[in-house]
């Protein structure tokens, strides 16, 4: 590969976060990603309106291991939630309540439930939010020109210039054959 | 079947989402309310809009005027402790449960056509929450110590009273208050980044993008959203049943004829649902007539909410069925006279009152022309929504005036406070609403994309039915 | 003077004249034109003595002085008198009335004599009283409202023999009670002959309970069970008045053991006369709030201690029961479990227990108890005062004031059983029986109450309890009880029981 520096707009070797390519429809960017992670690409990342069923796949990620932390998180809330009831009612306050023995665990299932459901919810959402880096003021890829629209009805395809097979001549020839609507550099 | 021309957006349609509906569109037709200027909002939302504050204040008037004076501004009395402003807040909790259903359920059960309608549902949902959850507060007789109810040693290192079904509506509640802010917050979040992209002012650029938290659409962070989503679904439908059974659970712990039945928790949740989608149908007609969206909420989504509607409303009858005949199987001279007195006594004319507004006026909705008139469904809404206030009345409040003792016996009588703080409680719940579809997209646009794009590649039997002239097209 | 003339006496305009009283008599003299009736008005002054034989006399109000030297002169010609006693009609504005009463009091606290020709006097109120009046006539023959405007400090007060022209519905006015001087007066202190008519205008009366009919739903439930005597003869040791209803006791759980003391009440129904001596008892014992006319009307009265009354027997030929109810004191509280934040609780004794400060007002303890004995303070019932008034004199000290917003109900007088059991420990003992006697056990002159200590064998609770004819109300929810009842036993007389339809 050449080492000449194909300069497009202010991106240059040393400050380029990687290339861009903008996609018009789901079917184009499946294929494309599925050829990018054929062809060895690790550090990619598509872009999208919307989520698409197969996209994550299609470009070889791990899955997450959200659902683990929600459960964890889900029985820790559960039997927290039976062991506060029953230590206060047995141990540390125990009190003659109309006649109900102290460890009256039928009416201490309800709040164990709803507990259950409380941590595991808010461990699910918080979870994904910070594990996705947000809240993020700045990400490089909205350097990308036209990204307005991968909110609305473009799919962008990005491969880092972090990853190890990356090559501002080499990778940006690959991408052209998978036919997209346009190419850009994007600076970090 | 035949093919229809689509006369712009207020041809009406049987599909999920109206033919030629593209990304673009769906975009445009949702956000251009939230991105007009201030200066152009219609005149028909600023009308609604200090209506809704003129009640708002009749609500703060009211607030301030019960906590200063006491409870006493009520009709209770001894035997009636708990009056209107229960019924209230039962009728407000049950309300709020269509939207986590809508969202939660429908997404369980991979309905695609949840996705136009599932936002401004949870939003109804908050609003609905919010007006309830004030109300067991506001209803104490000292109001400021209400959070003694919350899980901490108090005095003496005393916590609440972990057995008592009220202290249960409080973790119930509360879970179910914040889990559907967060679920509606997580679902908004591509919008606010739609939104963030669409901004015409530097302000409404700020606000959504702070909003939306640097979202970028990215496929690793929408793998980790999917599956977020999904368990908050998985976790909501769960929650909404176990909220409205808790609320049932205040009156089935109870031994007060009429409370103590073990078909309180699936008969009010089945009668939440209701109540909910008949709320939903009040909301979505004037709605999309409001912003022209009858090409994304269409005939369909309204038939099958009507269809929701009337299922739930037979199941709730039912319930009525069970109590008439559990009172007179167990033999329980007190259960037989409750259910009695229920029908024919003082107070039967609510009955029977409730039995037509819950029971025969949803009997039209088994045809297809009334499921898919949008004004029969608001008028059969009004109605039902009406019914369940006179259901949670019947409940409550007619049960107190005859308990054990004759000597307990007595009525309530409705006070002017009862009703100014329950109508400026619904001057609460529009002025958000209002306030939500001036703000922020009434639709769900980045899951409507979803399911135009599966609509239109996919043609799966989630869109065609074996019936295919049932969901012909309508001649506009 | 032709017959026709309709002669209005002004009297005394030029002392009685101060607020412009003198246009009444013009006002009649215009309205009796207006009638076409011919009319005149002849002022008497202080140069005049008083003529008896004009047709109407009008008087008006007048500084205190004035009113002073109008007494005098009215005193020294009493041709007013003479006309009102032969019927003529006078109409006495303000000052004037008082002026025609025995005597009234001046705001230096100077008592003055009035001419006695109306049967009241007059004395200051604490503020003056102006504003606007609206009235309703308790005279006959008046119908519609009457209205003016009213500027006095003097609050009058009528004798027997004097009748108001009508009630104040807005103003300061009496505006408590009716004038039953109108039925009976000092001429006929017993009453005299009446015609009673319906009016098309509603009263309301408030009472806190009426009767109840045990017939039909009320008979099944068992709440009065009552017998003859001949009855308990046939079955002494299980009478089945007192136990229509077999219950069998089974709980998956085992019972708290109450071993100390272990409270306990019984109630006989046969000497129980509902004389209501208990409930003041209560009442004054426990600082229980006066709620007013208003709110009992809203079932709102605050009695912890109750007598229900029940008849049985047609309405025609009914037989009367009374049944006092305080706090059942339940051992299986339906009250405890559901209130949120644990006010009230059980204690080691049996006492249900509220803790008012705990309390944040759910009224779900209310609504679980199926006695009804809860009883909750809508408003600021209660004085609020952290210095001493004249009302919080009349507390007692043992017990706490409620504010608003908390619930309240019988305590067996826990109070008291404090004192005891302070006393008992001092002198190193046990309370003995008949130590602990609660407000409505002391106040009952039948002695209907028994209160004591189960745990101790020689109580007299516990001789009491061991009755055949012992019940307890609504045993079927099996709450419990420390409170039971004694079923009441009759001994009609056979030939008034033949009477009986």
């Amino acid at each position: 590969m050449s080492s000449v520096a194909i300069r497009t707009g202010t991106a240059t070797p040393d400050n380029v976060y990687g290339l861009v390519a903008q996609f018009g429809s789901v079917e184009e960017i499946m294929a494309a990603s599925e050829r990018v992670r054929d062809a060895g690409y690790k550090r990619t990342d598509a872009y999208t309106p919307f989520p698409v069923e197969g996209l994550d796949d299609a470009l070889g990620m791990q899955p997450t291991r959200l659902g683990w932390v929600v459960l964890a998180a889900g029985i820790t809330g559960g039997l927290g939630g039976f062991l506060l009831q029953w230590w206060a009612n047995t141990t540390y306050f125990p009190l003659n309540i109309g006649g109900k023995p102290l460890n009256s665990w039928p009416n201490f299932i309800v709040i164990m439930y709803e507990l259950t459901i409380l941590f595991s919810a808010f461990t699910a959402g918080l979870f994904m939010i910070f594990r996705n880096g947000l809240p993020r003021p700045y990400h490089s890829i909205f350097n990308t020109p036209n990204f307005e629209n991968a909110s609305r009805d473009k799919f962008f395809l990005c491969i880092e210039s972090r990853d190890p097979q990356f090559d501002i001549v080499g990778t940006r020839a690959f991408l052209e054959s998978l036919a997209p609507e346009r190419i850009s550099e994007v600076e970090l | 079947m035949a093919v229809t021309t689509t006369k712009g957006p207020l041809a009406e349609t049987n599909r999920v989402i109206g033919r030629g509906q593209t990304y673009g569109t769906i975009d445009d037709v949702v956000l251009q309310p939230v991105l007009t200027d201030v200066m152009r909002t219609p005149r028909w939302w600023w009308i609604g809009f200090t209506i809704s504050l003129a009640f708002l204040t009749m609500y703060l008037v009211s607030v301030i005027k019960l906590i200063t004076t006491g409870i006493g501004i009520f009709g209770n009395n001894i035997p009636v402790a708990w009056g209107m402003p229960i019924v209230n807040f039962v009728w407000w909790i049950g309300i709020g449960h269509a939207g986590t259903l809508i969202s939660a359920a429908l997404l369980l059960f991979r309905q695609p056509w949840r996705t136009t309608i599932n936002r401004f549902a949870e939003a109804m949902t908050i609003f609905a929450v919010v007006c309830a959850g004030l109300y067991p507060i506001l209803h104490l007789g000292r109001p400021w110590v209400f959070y003694w109810l919350l899980p901490y040693p108090n005095t003496y290192g005393l916590f609440p009273q972990f057995r008592s079904p009220l202290d249960w509506d409080l973790f119930a509640i509360g879970t179910y208050a914040s889990v559907s802010v967060l679920f509606w917050f997580i679902g908004l979040i591509p919008d606010m980044a739609t939104l963030r992209d669409r901004s015409k002012t530097k302000f409404q650029k700020l606000l959504y993008g702070l909003l939306c938290l640097g979202w970028n659409g990215s496929t690793k962070a929408w793998q980790r959203y999917q599956r977020a989503y999904l368990l908050l679904a998985a976790l909501s439908f769960p929650l909404v049943l176990s909220v409205h059974s808790t609320i049932a659970m205040d009156f089935a712990v109870a031994q007060l004829p009429g409370w103590n039945n073990t078909i309180m928790p699936p008969y009010f949740v089945a009668g939440a649902v209701f109540a909910g989608f008949a709320m939903v149908l009040i909301l979505a007609v004037p709605l999309r007539r409001a912003f022209g969206l009858e090409q994304l909420i269409t005939k369909r989504h309204l038939d099958n909410a009507a269809k929701l509607m009337l299922a739930t409303g037979m199941i709730v009858v039912y319930g009525y069925f069970v109590e008439v005949f559990i009172a007179w199987y167990s033999g329980v001279e007190f259960e037989r006279f409750m259910i009695w007195s229920r029908m024919f006594g003082d107070h039967g004319q609510f009955f029977w009152a409730l039995i037509f507004c819950n029971f025969v006026a949803i009997q039209p909705l088994w045809f297809r022309r009334v499921r898919q008139s949008p004004l029969a469904l608001f008028v059969i809404s009004l109605i039902v929504s009406v019914g369940m206030w006179l259901e949670r009345f019947v409940i409550i409040i007619v049960s107190l005036t005859k308990d054990f003792l004759l000597s307990s016996w007595a009525d309530y009588i409705s006070t002017f406070w009862d009703w100014s703080l329950f109508i400026g409680s619904m001057g609460l719940f529009s002025t958000l609403f209002f306030l939500f579809i001036r703000l922020l997209p009434a639709i769900a646009t980045a899951e409507t994309k979803e399911t135009a794009y599966h609509d239109s590649h996919h043609g799966s039997d989630a869109f065609e039915t074996i019936r295919a002239d049932y969901y012909s097209e309508v001649r506009p | 003077m032709s017959e026709s003339t309709l002669r209005i006496g002004l009297v005394l305009p030029d002392v009685m004249g101060t607020y412009g009283d003198g246009g009444n008599a013009l006002i009649l003299r215009q309205r009796a034109r207006m009638r076409g009736l011919d009319a005149e008005i002849v002022e008497i002054t202080l140069d005049d003595e008083v003529p008896e034989s004009l047709d109407v006399y009008t008087l008006g109000g007048a500084e205190d002085n004035a009113q002073r030297i109008a007494t005098r002169h009215l005193q020294r010609y009493p041709g007013l008198q003479r006309a009102a006693e032969a019927g003529r009609p006078v109409l006495a504005i303000c000052a004037a009335i008082q002026v025609l009463g025995h005597w009234y009091e001046t705001s230096a606290g100077e008592r003055v004599a009035g001419i006695s020709m109306l049967d009241l006097t007059t004395s200051p109120r604490e503020a003056r009283a102006i504003g606007e009046l609206v009235t309703t006539p308790v005279l006959g023959g008046l119908s519609q409202p009457l209205s003016g405007f009213e500027n006095h400090r003097g609050g009058t007060l009528l004798g027997p023999d004097a009748a108001p022209l009508a009630k104040v519905t807005r103003g300061v006015g009496n505006g408590v009670g009716v004038n039953a001087y109108l039925l009976r007066g000092s001429a006929s202190p017993a009453g005299g002959a009446a015609d009673i008519q319906t009016t098309s205008r509603t009263h309301q009366l408030v009472t806190t309970q009426t009767h109840h009919a045990l017939e039909g739903t009320g008979e099944a439930r068992h709440i009065v069970r009552s017998g003859t005597l001949a009855e308990f003869k046939d079955e002494p040791e299980h009478p089945h008045f007192a136990h229509p209803v077999a219950h069998h006791n089974e709980d998956l759980f085992p019972d708290f053991v109450y071993e100390g003391y272990k409270w306990g009440m019984v109630i006989d129904q046969t000497v129980c006369t509902g004389c209501n001596a208990c409930v003041v008892a209560c009442q004054s014992e426990n600082n229980i709030p006066i709620v007013g006319k208003s709110e009992v009307a809203r079932g709102r009265e605050m009695h912890w201690l109750r007598v229900d009354s029940y008849y049985g027997g047609s309405i025609d030929d009914p037989t009367f029961y009374a049944q006092p109810m305080p706090c059942q004191h339940c051992e299986k509280a339906p009250c405890e479990p559901v209130c949120p934040v644990g006010a009230t609780v059980h204690d080691s004794e049996g006492l249900n227990v509220m803790v008012y400060n705990r309390c944040v007002g759910t009224r779900y303890c209310s609504n679980n108890c199926p006695f009804k004995v809860r009883r909750f303070n809508w408003l600021q019932y209660a004085e609020l005062s952290t210095t001493a008034t004249e009302m919080s004199l009349a507390n007692n000290p043992d017990v706490t004031v409620r504010s608003r917003g908390v619930m309240e109900k019988c305590t067996y007088c826990t109070q008291r059983i404090s004192r005891a059991r302070i006393e008992a420990a001092n002198e190193d003992r046990r309370i003995a029986d008949g130590e602990v006697v609660t407000a409505c056990q002391a106040a009952c002159p039948t002695q209907a109450i028994v209160f004591g200590d189960l745990n101790d064998p020689t109580s007299q609770v516990n001789r009491v309890k061991a009755s055949p004819i012992n019940y307890t109300l609504l045993d079927e929810l099996q709450v419990f009880p420390r409170t039971s009842y004694l079923a009441k036993v009759t001994n009609p007389n056979p030939t008034l029981v033949e009477g009986h339809s």
